[in-house]
């Protein structure tokens, strides 16, 4: 059922530097199909949506590869206008899985974008019925339709689809990377705001944790926090130890002198003061106080 | 007003002369709390205690009541209690919530390194492990500063002892 018409033999993966488009496209492209990829090429610098020019332009950056994407996300312009049925798009989907993968192993040089998208255009299952659309608009001189209905290729691209013969993989990646900047599912857009809502936090974290702000990555950031706070932990442990050292009296601890039991009741004045100073030295090192009022505002006004 | 300008790191907080900043008030507590249970210790020395146990329960007993606006001090004060019982377990499941960080731009092995620091994370945090990612990145936030003004509160009373 799935024919698989990009197979590792037509591919010769030694030499990844050069591709042609014939090279990787083994099949005979006329005239029609190679003004088709021209004009979508063309074309779609003058669209409106922001995304697919983007992608467009960044496909540009190489000229060969500006072909094949062009044609690639020309010719699967073509197919998403023709497919209005769910069902038939999962099929192509899980079709073009396939072909998307072998395609994008023996291109390694293309655009990363695109072999990212291809696969993310593969696994993701949203609907993107705008992106449809616009895409209808864009490729009017879009080839020939695998379905008999939702056709809207203008004449001389049957001959290419026949030759493609194969189901052609239902997303533009263009539309893909639309699709992944503005997610339209709502699962997405929760998933997207819980993620932004973390990323948020990680940037709080990295303002109080002394050193962090240069740090760029997530995982680095959870290492120096982990590392600070064991840190922390390890001096409350040593000072607490030392406390206990000093607590126990006159009688154990190499150092301490005679220690009446009495001053610690007198401690709290001088603690105190001693507390304050050492606050105020570190904070004008860092930007901790702020931090705290800001996030500890809300609930610490019901103490105080 | 006056305070104000008196000190102007509490400008912050003077716009009502009665508001005190939480790191002061969160000291205040702490302080109050552990100084007369090491006198109480003290005091108590003579009866035979481990005494290095009872310090560090005190130093944490101190912590969890001076910050208990926090989702973490209920769960250290839930493991304090409990090890002074030590028949009752303490659900300390790390099978709790599973951390789902999935990035679509990174790839997976980095997302499961990603995972396994955040998991060592809750194991830090006291009660980290009950609470979903974003809880708890936010938890970690107070429980950093509230450790940092906890080592410097043990100072000042480590130093004025001696």
């Amino acid at each position: 059922m799935d024919p698989p018409l990009v197979n590792d033999s037509s591919f010769s993966p030694a030499n990844p530097s050069s591709y042609t488009l014939s090279e990787i496209w083994p099949f005979p492209i006329n005239d029609a199909v190679g003004s088709g990829l021209r004009l979508a090429v063309n074309s779609t610098p003058s669209d409106k949506d922001i995304s697919t020019a983007a992608a467009a332009a960044a496909a540009a950056e190489e000229s060969t590869v500006t072909d094949l994407t062009a044609g690639w996300g020309g010719r699967k312009a073509r197919a998403l206008n023709s497919e209005e049925d769910e069902s038939s798009k999962m099929v192509s989907l899980s079709s073009s899985g396939n072909e998307v993968v072998r395609f994008v192993r023996f291109c390694d040089d293309l655009n990363v974008i695109v072999r990212i998208d291809l696969v993310e255009s593969v696994t993701k299952k949203d609907s993107g019925d705008k992106k449809r659309k616009l895409c209808g608009s864009e490729s009017g001189n879009g080839d020939g339709s695998m379905k008999p209905e939702g056709e809207t290729s203008s004449g001389g691209g049957s001959k290419a689809t026949e030759q493609k013969n194969k189901p052609e993989p239902p997303k533009d990646y263009i539309h893909v990377r639309a699709r992944r900047g503005q997610a339209t599912d709502r699962h997405s857009l929760a998933e997207r705001a819980r993620r932004e809502k973390i990323s948020e936090k990680m940037t709080a974290l990295q303002d109080i944790i002394p050193g962090c702000n240069k740090i760029i990555g997530k995982a680095l950031v959870l290492d120096e926090i982990i590392n600070y706070i064991q840190s922390l932990q390890r001096q409350v442990e040593f000072l607490s130890m030392k406390l206990e050292v000093v607590n126990s009296g006159p009688s154990t601890g190499p150092t301490i002198g005679v220690f009446p039991t009495g001053d610690l009741g007198t401690l709290p004045i001088d603690l105190h003061r001693n507390i304050y100073e050492q606050q105020e030295a570190n904070e004008s090192r860092g930007s901790h106080p702020e931090w705290l009022h800001m996030q500890v505002d809300g609930s610490f006004n019901r103490t105080t | 007003m006056e305070r104000q300008i008196i000190n102007k790191k509490k400008r912050v907080f003077s716009v009502e002369p009665n508001k005190i900043p939480p790191s002061e008030v969160f000291t205040r507590k702490y302080t109050s709390l552990l100084v007369p249970a090491l006198k109480k210790l003290n005091m108590n020395k003579n009866s035979s205690q481990v005494n290095q146990l009872t310090v560090k329960h005190e130093v944490d007993m101190a912590l969890a009541l001076s910050a208990q606006e926090f989702a973490w001090s209920r769960f250290l004060l839930q493991k304090l209690s409990s090890s002074n019982n030590p028949t009752t377990t303490t659900s300390s499941s790390s099978s709790g919530i599973r951390i789902q960080e999935r990035s679509g731009k990174e790839g997976g092995h980095e997302d499961g390194e990603i995972e396994e620091k955040l998991r060592e994370l809750q194991k830090l945090l006291p009660g980290g492990e009950e609470m979903n990612v974003e809880e708890m990145l936010g938890e970690i936030g107070n429980y950093i500063k509230c450790l940092e003004l906890q080592t410097i509160a043990l100072k000042s009373i480590v130093q004025d002892t001696t």
